[in-house]
């Protein structure tokens, strides 16, 4: 898997991981089930550490399209961008290459990943 | 959430009987190679490496021998649940330091809405003694179902 992809792959999940530890409703349901979130500094800082190991041009992408749409990533099945659901060029849509290589979305923008 | 919706969310494949390492993060490396080597996600080290972060939010276990480890990652494609045994336990930081014996992962993706019903459902069967002495002393996939079916069954 193309490195600077996983990375974006993690960086959205962190991203998702931050948004859910700051949003009060989970967070009272999470610690009436007895689970203590009190690390969020700690998850911020790994947060800031990867954003240093993506190209800055890359991470400008990410922001702007996850400012744009909640997610810059997008997963493909059946050829199909699933952030906006177009069909991919059977060109970039090869599931062999597709992790290999950091492609977006002709339409949406977003980054593709395929599962 | 019923308990045959709770229970199909579990499978056979993804029953660890013993981990063979005796640190969170081997284990966790553990749990990602089953989940990849059974396709239930695309890259294992994503998953290791947000398992460990999500235990910098806080530790997931909860007492009394178990931990829920859980997060969500674009890495699967639906609530997917790695159950594995740790008979000698394995320092979790939990908060009544005691070892954890019984491991729950919960993935999901970043959508899924089964996901907090899941948990909540895993923890209130946890949170009754009996049910969670039988949890700690399962040796099978068969052993574990059981428990929660009869679990499930009484309610």
């Amino acid at each position: 898997m193309n490195e600077v992809l996983q990375d974006l792959v993690i960086l959205q999940d962190l991203d998702d991981m931050i948004a859910e530890a700051e949003d009060t409703d989970v967070l009272n349901q999470k610690k009436k089930m007895g689970f203590e979130i009190k690390g969020l500094e700690k998850l911020k800082e790994a947060h800031q550490e990867l954003t240093k190991k993506i190209p800055p041009d890359v991470l400008n992408h990410y922001s702007k399209i996850r400012k744009a749409y909640g997610r810059a990533i997008a997963p493909v099945m059946n050829n199909i961008c699933l952030g906006c659901f177009i069909t991919i060029p059977t060109f970039l849509s090869s599931k062999q290459m597709g992790n290999e290589i950091l492609r977006n979305c002709e339409n949406c923008g977003r980054f593709l990943y395929w599962v | 959430m019923e308990i045959n919706e709770f229970l199909s969310f579990f499978d056979n494949n993804l029953f660890i009987k013993e981990f063979q390492s005796d640190s969170p993060k081997l284990i966790f490396n553990e749990i990602a190679q089953s989940l990849e080597y059974n396709k239930c996600v695309f890259k294992a080290e994503i998953i290791v490496d947000l398992l460990e972060k999500r235990e910098q939010l806080g530790t997931t276990a909860i007492g009394k021998g178990i931990a829920i480890p859980h997060c969500r990652s674009m890495a699967t494609e639906k609530l997917t649940i790695v159950v594995g045994l740790k008979r000698d336990g394995v320092d979790f930081d939990a908060p009544d330091q005691l070892p954890v014996k019984l491991i729950f992962v919960i993935i999901a993706p970043p959508q899924n809405n089964m996901y907090l019903p899941f948990l909540g459902k895993l923890v209130e069967f946890i949170r009754d003694d009996s049910i969670r002495k039988r949890l700690l002393r399962v040796k099978s996939f068969k052993g574990l179902k059981k428990v929660f079916l009869e679990a499930g069954q009484d309610e």
